[in-house]
């Protein structure tokens, strides 16, 4: 199988189901929203009424959030804990979605329903908490591993603050880089937990990884050119979103719609990843019987 | 402009047969604590062996019976010193590397007299802690009356620490300072010789310092003073220093440090720097060279022939940012990007000192706003002026930070917890900061914002003038603002600066409504009238005449201006209405409210008390205007904006699903 065959698949099953597309979208708007009605209310108290929010509009408005975060500070530590126990419940509703998505994207039992995506929902959210478990022992691995480097790197750099920059700095990509290839290889294990109904979580985690060693480029290559069309929609939205005036009502309509259009966009290409990936696991591994 | 880089530049200029120049003609201070200092480096065991000879001279009315020194240095000789206690007894690296610092004074003697060695004791005026030993009394054979001049020689053993709270050493690196034997001040009757705290800085009278430092011959030097010859041997080599009118005397040395030398207004001005800030030069020689032009324009000339500016290596930042007359230490890191003005920022505030510590010689241990808080209400001036009033501290990646703001935030973390006169090692917890810089820049800013900039540029220059060279106290600062401005401020001062009340007001409600047509019964040409006046055949029914022609309509409107905080200050109160009117009253806000009621044939749009934002000490400004409508854009705007920064949170959470 081709990374571009795989991709263009990829592609034509997210349009296939631009519902699951929507369905993650919402969830992701409903539960920011969420997060963000405390601290409408507490702005609206602080300058609903005040000619001090057109600092906000007009530049940085610094003071608004210095006396923000000092009159408001009960508020700020509230906020934090409510991003905490939202960001754990949007956590398990992902791994619970999964199932449904993939089930979908693998086409297992046919075409797409409701009531099938949320039966796969449902019958593979335990294994994927499993496997979410064991990937989080890699990526704390990994973290472990780069700490491990920083005496080193620091005894080498101690006297070059130059050398001291780069070394943080190539520490940190390569964490990120590393954390990104657990998760591209933690999809793999589902894909096939799904597509080979596997229950062995730790099992199939290993072999998600031999899977991808064996195909490295061809799925590193997936990977990197789906999260390069992230890459380009962030810019173009980076681009597009400093010429937005927001001095006006229309321009914070403007604004929201345009944030609103890449949060939709960049949904979209995480959903590209998996169903990407799908294709091309099916069109390389080679068939394995079911239930192993 | 004449710039030369290069790592021997320092050697050549010290090869200068500069022998015994005297550098002021006429004394610019009483110069009544005069050293004369002969020191060597020991590189390896990272101590300086010192030999010290004090003139000090009694210009107090009162005879003394003793003396009193600073031993600064053992403030880091071990985690039950007053410094290590007062930061929760953690000594950190000093711990961690056991590389503690200490002084030992091996003898001290009177000139040609007796030996003072075995009357010495430690004295610990502040805390009382028996462990302390950062001051001692040395009793006097004879007793010194006034006027009289006493020679003490001492000789003196100083370990440096590992870099550690503005000094030490860090390899081959060495800041020196607070390092030798240095004579408390005897100032209304008594001696001024604290401990040495977490949170306090100096106090010393003014002098003549001749300071000879040897050293290994690599060593780039750079110190408080000028250099007067140079001698060397094979391996060493001896740096004469000689500093005039000052309190103090710190010296650097290293061997890897580049050199940057310009002249600016007759001013030498030397920077050693870490070759990896090379890019930090021009930013540091720029914003010298600015701050020397505005503080000359607005008190006066930087009197001094040089200034060196310290920019410390890798490592030891625990020596940055911090100022010594003529001479002051840096702080940046590799390739800041140009919109985090922190080398600019630190040279601004740190060369500052020279006026605000250095010759203006406030005490920093008991009155530490007259130094900090002066100078950061000057940094801001000279930031704003040169760095934008909006963009003074930050301009990077769309965010935007002033010094207002930066004052302002740390102020408003502890408005109401303390007060600003107050000895700096009583501050609550986390408190110098606050009400040492922040607030009394603040206190400054807003007084400058009552009298205008022009008066309050007089007030400073006279403060500055009249105080130069001498101790002056708080109250020689309010004396001077009466003085100027020819008004008593004690109601000011007391409240801002010996008070720690909050001062906030607010615009509490704002109304507005048609004025309802008059009903009833009024005396009109001493007549009783019902009004509405009723058609004849329409009374019976008591319906109104409406083919009257009825007045335009009139709205009254209501603005109810509150003091939620104990300080009073008057305070402006701006009303703006639909057509454009506008509206200016002043309240003197003893009262806790005022209420202003306007009828106008227009609506009222909002109201704001403090308009301008003269009272930068106001804690809350957001509250100080009123719309009658809600402004909904803001809101929106925010909204939308976290709303997209909780999706984008999530969105990352969603990979790990």
């Amino acid at each position: 199988m081709k990374i571009w065959k795989a991709f263009s698949t990829g592609i034509k099953k997210i349009n296939h189901h631009k519902r699951i597309w929507f369905l993650l979208y919402g969830i992701q708007f409903v539960l920011a929203l969420i997060l963000v009605l405390p601290l409408r209310s507490q702005w609206n108290a602080m300058i609903g009424h005040s000619l001090a929010g057109q600092e906000v509009l007009q530049g940085f408005g610094a003071n608004v959030f210095i006396e923000f975060i000092t009159h408001y500070a009960q508020t700020v530590s509230s906020e934090m804990i409510l991003l905490f126990v939202i960001g754990l419940v949007y956590l398990t509703l992902t791994l619970f979605l999964n199932g449904g998505i993939l089930g979908s994207f693998s086409q297992k039992y046919g075409e797409y329903s409701a009531n099938v995506f949320f039966k796969n929902c449902g019958h593979y959210f335990g294994r994927f908490v499993r496997l979410f478990l064991f990937s989080l022992l890699f990526i704390a691995g990994a973290f472990l591993a780069l700490q491990g480097l920083e005496t080193p790197c620091g005894r080498i750099a101690k006297d070059s603050e130059p050398l001291r920059v780069i070394f943080w700095l190539a520490r940190h990509l390569i964490l990120l880089f590393l954390v990104f290839f657990i998760n591209m290889v933690f999809d793999y294990a589902k894909i096939m937990t799904v597509l080979e109904e596997r229950r062995y979580m730790i099992k199939t985690g290993l072999r998600a990884w031999g899977f991808v060693l064996k195909h490295l480029w061809k799925t590193l290559g997936l990977y990197c050119l789906v999260a390069t069309i992230g890459l380009a929609f962030f810019v173009l939205y980076t681009l597009a979103g400093k010429s937005i005036e927001v001095s006006t009502g229309l321009g914070v309509l403007l604004l929201f719609l345009w944030q609103q259009l890449y949060a939709l966009g960049r949904t979209w290409v995480r959903l590209l990843f998996l169903a990407s990936q799908v294709t091309l696991y099916k069109g390389t591994s080679e068939p394995v019987l079911l239930g192993e | 402009m004449k710039k030369r880089i290069c790592m021997t530049g320092m050697i050549l200029l010290f090869m200068q047969p500069v022998w015994g120049q005297i550098i002021f003609k006429k004394p610019m201070s009483p110069r009544n604590a005069n050293y004369r200092m002969n020191v060597t480096l020991d590189v390896e065991k990272k101590q300086i062996a010192g030999h010290e000879i004090l003139t000090w001279q009694n210009t107090s009315r009162n005879t003394i019976r003793e003396l009193q020194f600073h031993l600064y240095m053992n403030a880091f000789k071990n985690n039950r010193s007053t410094f290590i206690r007062e930061q929760g007894g953690r000594a950190g690296i000093l711990e961690k590397h056991r590389a503690w610092g200490w002084i030992d004074v091996t003898s001290i003697k009177i000139s040609n007299g007796p030996d003072l060695t075995s009357g010495m004791e430690f004295i610990h005026p502040d805390d009382g802690n028996e462990d302390d030993q950062t001051a001692i009394r040395v009793p006097l054979p004879k007793p010194l009356r006034p006027g009289q001049e006493i020679q003490v020689e001492i000789e003196f053993i100083t370990q440096l620490p590992r870099v550690y709270s503005r000094n030490g050493y860090y390899n081959d690196f060495f800041m020196v300072a607070q390092w030798f034997p240095k004579v408390g001040v005897f100032i209304d009757g008594a001696w001024n010789c604290h401990q040495f705290h977490k949170n306090t800085e100096f106090f010393a009278n003014y002098g003549v310092y001749e300071v000879d430092i040897t050293l290994p011959k690599e060593y780039i030097v750079g110190a408080i003073g000028l250099l007067q010859k140079t001698v060397e041997t094979a391996s060493t080599k001896t740096l004469s220093f000689r500093a005039e009118d000052v309190h103090d005397f710190a010296w650097t040395a290293w061997p890897h440090f580049q050199v940057a030398e310009e002249t600016h207004r007759g001013v030498e001005i030397t920077l050693l720097y870490d070759r990896d800030h090379e890019s930090a030069v021009p930013r540091y020689m720029d914003a010298l060279k600015k701050t020397m032009d505005f503080f000359a324009d607005w008190i006066g000339e930087y009197p001094y022939p040089n200034v060196t500016i310290i920019d410390p290596p890798t490592g030891c930042m625990g020596v940055g940012g911090m100022e010594y007359p003529t001479f002051f230490t840096a702080e940046t890191y590799w390739n800041l990007p140009r919109g985090i003005l922190l080398p600019e920022m630190v040279v601004v505030h740190e060369f500052g000192h020279n006026y605000w510590y250095g010759m203006v010689g406030s005490n920093e241990f008991e009155e530490a706003w007259l130094d900090e808080g002066i100078n950061t209400y000057t940094e801001a001036k000279i930031m704003n002026k040169y760095y934008g009033k909006e963009t003074s501290y930050v301009d990077f990646l769309g965010i935007r930070f002033s010094e207002l703001d930066e004052q302002r935030y740390w102020y408003l973390r502890r408005v109401r917890k303390d007060r600003i006169l107050r000895k700096a090692w009583t501050y609550i917890g986390g408190g110098y900061g606050t009400f040492s810089y922040a607030k009394p820049a603040l206190m400054l800013q807003t007084l400058e914002n009552m009298i205008g900039q022009k008066t309050m540029n007089i007030i400073m220059r006279t403060f500055f003038q009249r105080w130069k060279f001498k101790h002056p106290r708080s109250q020689d600062f309010i004396d001077v603002v009466n003085r100027v401005t020819g008004q008593n401020y004690d109601w000011y001062f007391d409240q801002v600066l010996k008070g720690s009340n909050e001062l906030d007001y607010t615009v509490a409600s704002v109304w507005t409504g048609k004025e309802k047509a008059p009903k009833g019964i009024f005396e009109i040409d001493r007549e009783k009238t019902t009004l509405p006046k009723l058609t004849e055949e329409k009374v019976e029914s008591a319906e109104e005449d409406t083919t009257q022609k009825t007045p335009p309509d009139l709205f009254r409107s209501v603005v109810q201006v509150h003091r939620k905080g104990e300080v009073i200050i008057p305070v402006e109160v701006l009303t703006v209405f639909a057509n454009g009117d506008s509206i200016r009253k002043v309240w003197d806000g003893k009262e806790r409210w005022v209420e202003y009621e306007f009828l106008k044939p227009t609506k009222l749009v909002f109201a704001t008390v403090d308009p301008d934002r003269r009272l930068v000490l106001d804690s809350n400004f957001s509250n100080n205007s009123r719309t009658v409508e809600p402004r909904r854009k803001p809101i929106s705007y925010l909204c939308a904006r976290f709303l997209y920064w909780f999706e984008t949170a999530l969105h990352l959470i969603s990979f790990f699903g």
